[in-house]
């Protein structure tokens, strides 16, 4: 296989979807290839950059956000009664 | 409402607060609000990108949710089927705003679909760490370009752990397709952070 064939792979194999023979595959090739490497660290270190900055970005929903939503759901329960 | 009735909801599990919910228990129907308010507030954030969209999203999610809620047959997660009503709600918003749903704005259609030498490993640069403020606004600057539809796959699945099954019932979009948009939108991603460390080098793939 040819270097962009690894790379269309690179995905299902971060992902732990290849089978064996193509996981063995693509691992032999990573161990040879310098530039596929590469292409590969990047890409994991893309994901886990990305990860972990949303990760920590987590906030609180904004007490008069929260407040808002519950009326109206009330104002909601009262027309599904009537 | 009783003090003491509050608290025994709280300790429900989720299935039997959806039955409560189902026979217009509000409270039961609260409590589920409660549980998963800061989950679709979230992800309203990083869909669209500001507090004020993400806070109608919330609202719409669970009114929708609410109305929705005797056709809930219990075979995902609460959570999940949530998300489904989340995700069509920020489409109708993105679609509103003009922001394309499947269309890369990029003047470089190439990121990352061909490879090319001297490709560069930038993964053990000194700037690439989230304590570099720079790289965090590219990061979210970056996922925000994705278009909508690659940016809410790219966040379910590589940010919230949503299995691409998962996704695909989420979405109504067959795995395959589903995984062929993670893996463009990593490309893409991949690229717009290249570009930044490697400015000089002619990155991925051409």
């Amino acid at each position: 296989m040819k270097c962009e064939k690894y790379l269309e792979l690179i995905s299902l194999y971060l992902d732990g979807e290849l089978d064996q023979v193509l996981l063995d595959d693509i691992e032999e090739h990573l161990s040879l290839c310098q530039e596929c490497m590469a292409f590969f660290n990047t890409m994991e270190k893309t994901l886990s950059l990305s990860r972990t900055y949303y990760r920590k970005k987590i906030c609180r929903v904004p007490k008069n956000v929260s407040t808002r939503m519950f009326y109206q759901l009330r104002i909601i329960y009262r027309k599904d009664k009537g | 409402m009783e003090q003491g009735s509050k608290k025994a909801l709280a300790l429900l599990k989720e299935d039997e607060l959806v039955e409560r919910a189902k026979n217009k228990d509000h409270a039961a129907f609260e409590e589920l609000v409660k549980r998963n308010q800061a989950k679709i507030y979230n992800l309203g954030l990083k869909l669209l990108g500001n507090k004020e969209d993400a806070a109608d999203l919330l609202q719409e999610t669970f009114i929708n949710a609410y109305y929705a809620l005797p056709r809930f047959e219990g075979k995902s997660a609460f959570s999940t089927w949530l998300y489904r009503i989340a995700t069509n709600n920020a489409f109708m918003k993105m679609r509103k705003k003009k922001i394309p749903l499947v269309r890369f704005e990029t003047q470089r259609s190439d990121f990352g679909e061909q490879f090319s030498p001297g490709i560069a490993d930038w993964s053990n640069n000194l700037g690439a760490h989230l304590r570099n403020e720079e790289l965090k606004m590219l990061i979210e600057k970056s996922v925000d370009s994705l278009p909508g539809k690659y940016k809410t796959i790219f966040v379910l699945h590589d940010i919230e752990g949503f299995s691409t099954e998962e996704i695909s019932k989420m979405l109504d979009l067959s795995v395959p397709a589903v995984k062929s948009r993670i893996h463009r939108s990593r490309l893409f991603l991949r690229d717009r952070l290249s570009q930044y460390f490697q400015p000089d080098v002619k990155q991925g793939v051409g």
